[in-house]
């Protein structure tokens, strides 16, 4: 009996401990508002025509993971305050071997949303794109425009560096690439693997009002888009984001997409 | 003076206390299937009210269900004839445990995190414990192993996930969990045989992944060279693994480590394919050693009979 007690009061502090932390990543919170193109819906179904199991939004966010736009906003100097080791250069015999066993490092990325970083993006698109800048264009929805500027091992860094600057800043993965090309040679970067936190839950509120709006349906019939994102579909949506002291991002509000002007 | 060497094999049971006494392997297995259909469930219902309840509901919920199944524990487990039902709530409230503190960590948008495994592995042991479920307590083992093994992994600032990309600290923790094993015999009967076996399950499997799959390895040296320092270090331990689970007259141990053999055996077969070993030789050792492990089991029989 005493040792069923001790697992039942386990399991409540449990879950306390991550009440209180939500509670408290959110007890300090700002606000960024992002849209439909950087959080679409991801519904999630037992079979393919069965009813919905869940609703959840999923980041998108561009990758500039080529090797030219990765060093862009990975250069040698953030990687080696990343902690990773660049000791080895890219022609050594020995450099393959020592950066595919790199360790990747979990980090904070800042991205920028819609910003300066996203015009050289806008030019590829409005010349027809490359497949790397469209990747992730579901239903035909126009490309993120959350696209990454920094990265550094501690929130507060990374914060006081973009001080003057709107960023969104996440927790994500980075990793080291090597690749032997047949005309360039050997090159040697890093990328951003994924996201720790790539999905964010909808609220019961915000769901039914999504719901009601007809946004968690199919975007079939909505118009297409001029300018940089010509034959795509505009965003639908805005979403409003919490940022708390943590870190930790929550949806607040989904509403209605106002054009930026 | 105190008597030394291995522990008992299958340490006293005490048959009379009805809280403790070891299941039959029929209710015993009906149990576990029940136990992990209804923790199935119990998720699947998660995700589906997840549609239709607010986040207070649905936390609520999730926390009801583990405390409701241990309270049919306690009044389950020690009835007469109510020990497999028993066996299949405990199954369920550790099982639930899991489920719940995931899910509103989830629901909660929190990032994932090794300190998440920590509660139920310790909730599982306490349960394990309750009521003499020693089959309960192996998940929490595992869960116990990846936690401890993760740490490191943290704190050279990678993300805690790559314990199954690079499998060394695993390996060191399993080994540990091998080696301090024969430690948690104070617990109650039966602890010594499911560490040790537990363990051994985990030492194996790290050295067949380690031994068979490029990349998965921290040390620094080419990938052809690992695998082959690996491959030795497995041979060496199933060697080792066999003569030891022999001493000790553990069949399902023996079993285990022959199961493992096999598997790394027909690995390096389809490694090396036939110009080094050709195909009658192997699978003419496989039938051997498969022979063998018969022979032994008919004579298991025999002497039990």
């Amino acid at each position: 009996m005493s040792q069923l007690l001790v697992a039942a009061l386990t399991f409540l502090l449990s879950v306390g401990s991550l009440l209180g932390v939500a509670a408290w990543n959110r007890a300090e919170s700002h606000t960024v508002v992002v849209t439909e193109r950087e959080l679409p819906v991801v519904i999630t179904r037992s079979s393919a025509r069965g009813a919905p199991e869940a609703v959840a939004l999923q980041f998108r966010v561009q990758q500039r993971s080529a090797p030219d736009e990765a060093r862009l906003w990975l250069p040698d100097a953030t990687l080696r305050q990343l902690g990773f080791s660049l000791g080895v250069p890219a022609g050594a015999p020995e450099a393959g071997q020592f950066y595919l066993r790199s360790l990747p490092r979990q980090s904070w990325v800042a991205f920028e949303m819609d910003g300066d970083a996203f015009v050289p993006i806008a030019r590829q698109l409005s010349l027809g794109g490359s497949a790397a800048v469209r990747s992730g264009a579901s239903e035909g929805l126009a490309p993120s425009r959350l696209v990454p500027v920094d990265a550094g091992r501690s929130r507060d860094l990374l914060q006081a560096r973009w001080r003057d600057r709107p960023v969104l800043l996440l927790p994500a993965v980075i990793a080291m690439r090597y690749e032997q090309h047949p005309t360039r040679g050997p090159s040697v970067w890093a990328q951003m693997t994924g996201l720790s936190q790539a999905t964010l839950q909808v609220p019961q509120r915000v769901r039914q009002a999504m719901a009601r709006a007809g946004w968690l349906g199919s975007l079939a019939g909505v118009p297409s888009e001029g300018t940089a994102d010509q034959g795509m579909r505009p965003p639908r949506y805005d979403v409003v984001l919490g940022v708390g002291r943590l870190g930790a991002v929550w949806v607040e509000d989904v509403r209605p997409h106002q054009p930026r002007p | 003076m105190p008597a030394s060497g291995p522990p008992p094999l299958s340490p006293p049971t005490d048959e009379h206390n009805p809280s403790t006494r070891a299941l039959p392997s029929v209710a015993a297995l009906a149990s576990v299937i029940g136990g992990v259909a209804a923790v199935a469930a119990v998720a699947s219902f998660a995700e589906t009210t997840g549609l239709v309840l607010a986040l207070p509901a649905q936390v609520t919920l999730l926390t009801a269900i583990p405390l409701l199944a241990m309270i049919a524990v306690q009044a389950t487990a020690s009835r007469p004839g109510y020990r497999p039902l028993g066996a299949l709530f405990a199954g369920l409230s550790v099982g639930a445990t899991w489920v719940a503190v995931f899910t509103i960590a989830r629901l909660l948008d929190l990032p994932s995190s090794p300190l998440l495994l920590w509660p139920p592995v310790c909730i599982g042991l306490a349960v394990a414990l309750s009521h003499g479920f020693v089959w309960l307590a192996p998940a929490s083992v595992v869960g116990a192993t990846i936690a401890v093994a993760s740490i490191s992994f943290v704190a050279a600032g990678a993300p805690w996930t790559t314990v199954f990309q690079r499998w060394e600290p695993t390996l060191m923790t399993a080994t540990a969990w091998l080696v301090l094993g024969a430690r948690v015999a104070p617990l109650g009967p039966g602890w010594v045989l499911m560490i040790r076996r537990t363990a051994l399950c985990m030492l194996l499997v790290t050295l067949l992944v380690l031994s068979g799959l490029e990349g998965m390895s921290l040390l620094p040296y080419a990938p052809s060279t690992t695998l082959v320092m690996y491959q030795g270090l497995t041979l060496l331990t199933l060697g080792y693994a066999i003569g030891w689970q022999r001493r000790l007259g553990d069949g399902v141990g023996l079993s285990l480590v022959a199961v493992a053999a096999l598997i790394f055996l027909l690995g390096r077969y389809l490694d090396w394919r036939s110009p080094v070993v050709p195909a009658w030789v192997f699978f003419l050792t496989m039938a051997l050693v498969a022979g063998w492990l018969v022979r032994r089991a008919g004579q298991r029989e025999g002497r039990q009979q």
